[in-house]
């Protein structure tokens, strides 16, 4: 009996042993911690703070903490719910019925219904450009009961649920928030249903957002940008630093635990930095030259696909972005990492064919009028790419007039036809394939082709996968075939951060739920 | 003396009517406009059209500047596009920054330029006169931005002494607020310490040749005497007025530090509107410092009869 304890007690000693040595290493292995301020960069002050009313990235990457919408992307980019529990759609696609989660609250302690989702959705699609397009298809959005949103449309749509996303910026504010200011203005009360809620805004010195303790989380795993979100970080100060070499060393020095948008020149030294670690954000945007089909010469499609001939997309690449690690040269519109990747057309892109340009723009009858390309140096890849695309038109034979200016003259000068014939922009991920700007007639450039239309048409109409990918790549067929616009490559960008934040998931758009410091 | 004062007030309201017309007109007159900033990359025309038209960017020019006008004239600056407040509120929220900035760099541009230009205006000809020249021409010579970018990566980068941007207020903590500051500062300050010893140099060997210093010396006064109570008080006079002119070059020379060192001042207001045309904010801030550099000009000629009791105004 004695010897039985006492190999009771031996036992029980070997397992406290095993069991200490093995708690400290599963502590380090990276258990969550909560607490701590996270001081991150923004590439510049945001104009607004509302995300219905402004589309740059510096507004969503600030709205996606405090503000969520009713579906989201998963880590694969793919449509998953976030504050919906689901859908139903019709066999026509015209109606949908969307279940809102029940017991989400807003930061103001009020519990989401049908009544705030539908004021927020009327109100974005008054106000915001996505928001306004989809409209247009737009019944009537209503309240069901207290849980269920139904929509209504005119004609048949696949693209709801990706639209309700917050790509397409169709945020949920409390019904008073939105009925405080209507379709006049931004919103001047920041509420939402975020991890994350608003404290102040001390314009180009900070934006400060702190845990908001009653969030009412996913009970599902985290998938990209939805799942379960929890926020770890007591606050989160959000500090605006245009200056990109600022932002590096503000990382390195420690005054900044978070960055984004850091050149691909500082890698190296970046990476052979124990202190930092360096997150390669794939994928970001792609470089795109809109021609003018508006007015002059490239109304003319021979004279577009004579530009199409003569590009070659490896040396604008290596000019605009640098290193082979954050560019690629790929001809599908939408990103590899994505469901919607297709080679279709690429036969017509890199061509690099000097002789073809030249016998194309022979049968176009070009007569030496000169091409006046819009780009600007505020983003250098746009400015670094055109210059190689400009040097190789010339070669080509074309008469090039490379015009550099800042970045609001691009944006205004390019919705004017007799301004320009290329300007130089980037193109990001879309909700939705049928969403893309830039194959629309009203976006400028001007993409107005009846049968472009008709694809799209299709596109945003056909609720089967198989069956909208092949639509898919016959619009990207079209896109090459008729020179629509010109592609020039993919390029993605440098994320950092102090090796001590542990937890991130690294998207096209920076987050940090889920995120945490071990320091 | 206060008849002279109250006349110079009354030259400002000419001076700044034709310095806010010329703003007015020069940032209407480049192309791009904050309608299509805000609405971002992806908006339309139409989308652009109506956000001008909420903005009140689609009236005519002359009515766009009457307005402003009459409510300059009350007092009202308007509201900025992108901030969402008066463009008064918005200065005055970023002027802390500015003001130390300046307040700073001027300490540092007199604690360096006043000793330089004093010892080597006393030892002409010199090993130290010509060193401390080479140095006052870098001063002159180096630009502002330069210097800092490079104190940056020597002594935040490299050292790790100092933050290499960012601004603390001095109402959350004074020493914090000093040490973020001193970096800024001595980029600034540092090439207006060169023209401050350049010109207290050349004052100097001017009162310095001049017959009541000889006469200073003959009657055996010590050379500190002569230098510092004799010569240097005279030596003042056209140096204050460079001292002056430093304030006001010092706070349009924010703009430049405030963006490399991150610090969200009047300065950096300043680049990010007119990055985004945000007229209002633009004018109102450009309205200011014409204001700071007009009043700097005026006060320094009121110091003139304090250094110099023999200047008199009227």
């Amino acid at each position: 009996m004695e010897q039985r304890w006492r190999w009771r007690l031996t036992a029980l000693f070997v397992v406290s042993l095993v069991l200490l040595a093995i708690l400290p290493s599963t502590a380090g292995a990276g258990q969550p911690k909560v607490g701590g301020t996270m001081r991150f960069a923004l590439e510049g002050e945001p104009p607004t703070l509302d995300p219905h009313w402004a589309t740059a990235t510096v507004v969503m990457t600030v709205g996606s903490h405090w503000l969520e919408t009713l579906f989201t992307q998963g880590a694969k980019y793919e449509i998953i719910p976030d504050l919906a529990e689901g859908y139903t759609a019709s066999n026509d696609l015209k109606v949908y019925d969307v279940a809102l989660r029940k017991g989400v609250l807003f930061h103001n302690g009020k519990e989401m219904t049908s009544a705030d989702v539908v004021a927020s959705l009327d109100r974005w699609g008054q106000v915001a450009t996505n928001g306004k397009s989809f409209y247009r298809n737009v019944e009537k959005v209503e309240a069901v009961d207290k849980y269920k949103v139904r929509i209504t449309l005119k004609g048949g749509s696949a693209v709801i649920p990706a639209l309700l996303t917050w790509n397409g910026r169709s945020f949920i504010y409390p019904k008073e928030v939105v009925d405080e200011v209507g379709t006049k203005g931004p919103v001047k009360t920041y509420i939402g249903t975020g991890p994350f809620q608003f404290v102040e805004h001390k314009p180009d010195r900070h934006i400060r957002l702190k845990r908001f303790d009653k969030y009412t989380a996913r009970t599902d795993t985290p998938n990209g940008f939805g799942g379960k979100k929890v926020a770890y970080f007591d606050e989160v100060l959000m500090i605006p630093v245009p200056e990109q070499a600022q932002r590096v060393t503000m990382v390195q020095t420690g005054e900044l635990d978070f960055s984004d948008w850091i050149s691909p020149d500082a890698y190296d030294r970046l990476k052979a930095d124990p202190q930092i670690a360096t997150l390669i954000v794939k994928p970001k945007e792609w470089i795109i030259g809109v021609f003018n089909k508006k007015k002059g010469i490239f109304t003319n499609k021979t004279m577009r696909q004579a530009v199409q001939a003569a590009l070659s997309m490896k040396p604008i690449m290596t000019n605009a972005v640098g290193r082979p690690e954050f560019y690629r040269v790929d001809p599908a519109i939408l990103f590899k990492e994505t469901v919607w990747w297709s080679e279709a057309g690429k036969e017509l892109y890199d061509q690099a064919n000097l002789e073809k340009a030249k016998r194309l723009m022979r049968e176009a009858g070009y007569k030496g009028e000169t091409i006046r390309w819009m780009c600007t140096k505020e983003y250098e890849w746009m400015y670094q790419s055109a210059v190689i695309g400009a040097q190789q038109l010339k070669e080509a034979g074309f008469k090039v007039d490379l015009q550099v200016m800042d970045w609001a003259s691009v944006v205004q000068r390019r919705t004017n036809p007799d301004a320009y014939e290329i300007f130089t922009t980037g193109m990001g991920l879309t909700s939705d394939p049928a969403e893309f700007m830039s194959l629309t007639c009203g976006w400028p450039g001007w993409a107005c082709f009846p049968e472009l239309d008709a694809l799209m048409l299709k596109l945003a109409s056909t609720s089967k996968f198989e069956d909208r990918h092949k639509i898919w790549e016959q619009i990207q067929t079209f896109f090459y075939e008729n020179a629509v616009n010109v592609k020039m490559g993919d390029f993605f960008t440098l994320r950092i951060h102090k090796n001590y934040v542990k937890g991130y998931t690294n998207m096209n758009l920076a987050f940090l739920w889920n995120t945490w410091f071990e320091k | 003396m206060w008849v002279y004062l109250a006349r110079r007030l009354m030259y400002l309201l000419p001076v700044m009517l034709v310095v806010v017309s010329i703003v007015f007109l020069l940032i209407h007159l480049i192309p791009g406009d904050p309608a299509a900033v805000m609405a971002g990359a992806d908006a339309t025309p139409d989308d652009v059209a109506k956000m001008r038209n909420v903005m009140g960017l689609d009236r005519p020019l002359y009515e766009q500047y009457g307005r402003w006008l009459f409510r300059t004239i009350q007092g009202d600056l308007g509201r900025s596009i992108f901030l969402e407040r008066p463009v008064t509120t918005a200065i005055a929220e970023r002027l802390e920054p500015t003001v130390l900035l300046t307040t700073f760099s001027l300490i540092v541009a007199l604690i360096i330029g006043l000793p330089a230009g004093i010892l080597s205006g006393a030892h002409p000809n010199t090993w130290l006169d010509k060193g401390m020249m080479v140095v006052a021409m870098l001063g002159v010579c180096i630009p502002a931005f330069w210097l800092g970018l490079n104190l940056i990566y020597l002594f935040a980068y490299k050292l790790r002494l100092f933050p290499p941007g960012n601004y603390v207020s001095l109402s959350t903590s004074i020493p914090t607020g000093i040490y973020y500051m001193l970096l800024p500062s001595l980029s600034l300050g540092f090439g207006q310490s060169a023209l401050i010893a350049r010109m207290v140099r050349s004052c100097m060997l001017e009162v310095l040749a001049q017959d009541y210093i000889r006469t200073a010396r003959a009657k055996g006064l010590s050379e500190k005497v002569v230098v510092y109570v004799h010569a240097l008080r005279n030596a003042m006079v056209p140096t204050s007025t460079v001292i002056g002119m430093t304030i006001a070059v010092l706070m349009g020379g924010a703009v430049i530090t405030e963006t490399v060192f991150n610090i969200a001042g009047v300065g950096r207001l300043v680049v990010s509107s007119v990055l985004r045309r945000d007229y209002p904010v633009i004018q109102g801030v450009i309205l200011f410092i014409a204001f700071v550099y007009v009043v700097m000009n005026l006060l320094v000629d009121a110091l003139y009869c304090l250094i110099d009791p023999r200047i008199r105004y009227d």
